[in-house]
């Protein structure tokens, strides 16, 4: 499973990918925009894209794009970039089951949860 | 195929998708400077550009694409020998005194172009209409302290604008505020900081948060009686009536933008929040971050909390060396708002 993470997110995260995914780190050169994200990777062939804060799931559109181009949205709650990346390694098992059911997902200090539409 | 475009731009197929934009610009209204000056912008933003001479024979390149700029004689001499010519597409003595007037009047030659054929046209610092698009203008995710930062407003404010029914935030668990919203609190807090003997009617901040965006609009205005107006090149009018306006003391809601103090509190610029910080609706959900990246001012605060520029340089080696500092200060102010 590839995932897109976002520049926000640490970069040390595309070596420390477990077993079974794969992380491209998004790169500026490659634009700027939320949407900018989606239309990437959903051209190449990405299961979805990781943000930082749940917030970034608010943005207008979102999730209708996502819908559209059938890509996940995953948003992960913590209090820094570290702590989140650790987060998504930590649950990135339950991460792909939860992918498996629900298109939005929230990844949380102790859970990973489907978040509604 | 671009270059037999540039040359003979009449030859253009009306039904295909032409990348340029054919551009008359009639020499006589301008001084020959700011022909000059004209025609390099709109050359750099991709369009063509042709002199239209006298007389009744109008040259083969002019065509339903061709926008105008000229003086009022020639205005009416194309609608009375081109009847089915657009009006919106010829703009009659515009004012060009600033670099602001040459951005206006671009955006104002790109609304009038038709079909799938727009201009390049870079956002300066002085020329912010790119917001008004409802692709922009609508986006946004904020949680109320940022909104309180950006807007140079109280928390308590904003809560008691809400109870008023005057704002309509989305509720998400969390409060979620849209880029609008910010506009909206931050004109009414700038019409009060500019015109502190006016008392500033609160009609504006609906209006202004309900706005749906105008791709058209080269500028969006608003007055302490609460009107709100919007110009699309041809003057001021009420963004709700349609109604032409003349003779209020506008405030472009683009200076709202620039930094301003109300008592004690310091708003920064909106959308260049600081030197290395920026802000747009489009990215990381309009949260202000490092010019050129999508990472955030309150992610470098984060870090900066756990461990100083090591955890910074440990998340994004790609900073080193680069001057992050203010960026950092921004992101603490949001984190404490």
């Amino acid at each position: 499973m590839k995932l897109l993470i976002d520049t926000v997110l640490p970069a040390t995260l595309t070596a420390d990918a477990p077993a079974g995914i794969d992380f491209e780190r998004w790169k500026k050169s490659d634009g700027q925009n939320d949407s900018d994200l989606l239309y990437y990777a959903a051209k190449e062939g990405f299961r979805g894209v990781v943000f930082l804060d749940r917030i970034s799931l608010e943005q207008p559109g979102m999730r209708q794009l996502a819908k559209e181009l059938g890509i996940a949205l995953i948003a992960i709650d913590a209090s820094d970039p570290i702590q989140a990346r650790e987060r998504l390694i930590r649950h990135s098992a339950r991460l792909r089951r939860k992918l498996g059911e629900s298109q939005f997902v929230l990844i949380l200090g102790s859970e990973v949860r489907s978040m509604g539409e | 195929m671009l270059l037999y475009e540039q040359r003979w731009p009449g030859a253009r197929s009306a039904s295909g998708n032409p990348r340029l934009a054919p551009v008359a610009v009639l020499d006589k209204t301008l001084t020959a400077c700011t022909l000059l000056r004209l025609a390099v912008r709109l050359v750099d933003a991709g369009a063509v550009v042709r002199q239209l001479g006298g007389g009744n024979l109008f040259p083969n390149w002019f065509g339903p694409q061709t926008v105008v700029i000229c003086r009022p004689q020639t205005r009416s001499r194309i609608l009375s020998k081109q009847p089915g010519f657009a009006e919106r597409q010829i703009i009659v003595d515009p004012r060009l005194e600033n670099e602001k007037d040459y951005a206006l009047l671009l955006r104002q030659v790109d609304s009038a172009l038709q079909g799938r054929s727009h201009l390049r046209i870079a956002t300066s610092e002085s020329d912010h209409s790119i917001l008004w698009d409802p692709e922009v203008y609508t986006l946004g995710a904020y949680r109320t302290g940022e909104v309180a930062f950006l807007a140079s407003a109280s928390k308590s404010s904003l809560y008691n604008f809400v109870k008023r029914g005057l704002l309509q935030p989305r509720r998400i668990g969390e409060t979620v505020w849209a880029f609008s919203d910010v506009v909206a609190v931050r004109t009414w807090q700038y019409l009060k900081a500019t015109q502190p003997k006016e008392r500033i009617k609160t009609d504006i901040i609906p209006i202004l948060a309900q706005f749906a965006g105008d791709r058209d609009a080269v500028r969006i205005g608003a007055t302490s009686f609460g009107d709100v107006l919007v110009d699309r090149g041809d003057g001021w009018a009420d963004l709700q009536t349609g109604n032409l306006v003349l003779d209020l003391p506008i405030t472009e809601v683009d200076d709202t933008f620039r930094p301003f103090e109300l008592g004690k509190r310091k708003a920064p610029h909106l959308l260049h929040t600081s030197k290395h910080t920026e802000l747009h609706p489009a990215i990381i959900h309009g949260a202000p971050h490092l010019k050129d990246s999508r990472i955030t001012a309150r992610a470098l605060a984060q870090l900066h909390i756990r461990g100083g520029e090591k955890s910074i340089l440990s998340a994004y080696p790609e900073l080193k060396d680069m001057e992050i500092r203010d960026t950092i200060s921004i992101g603490q102010q949001l984190i404490a708002a």
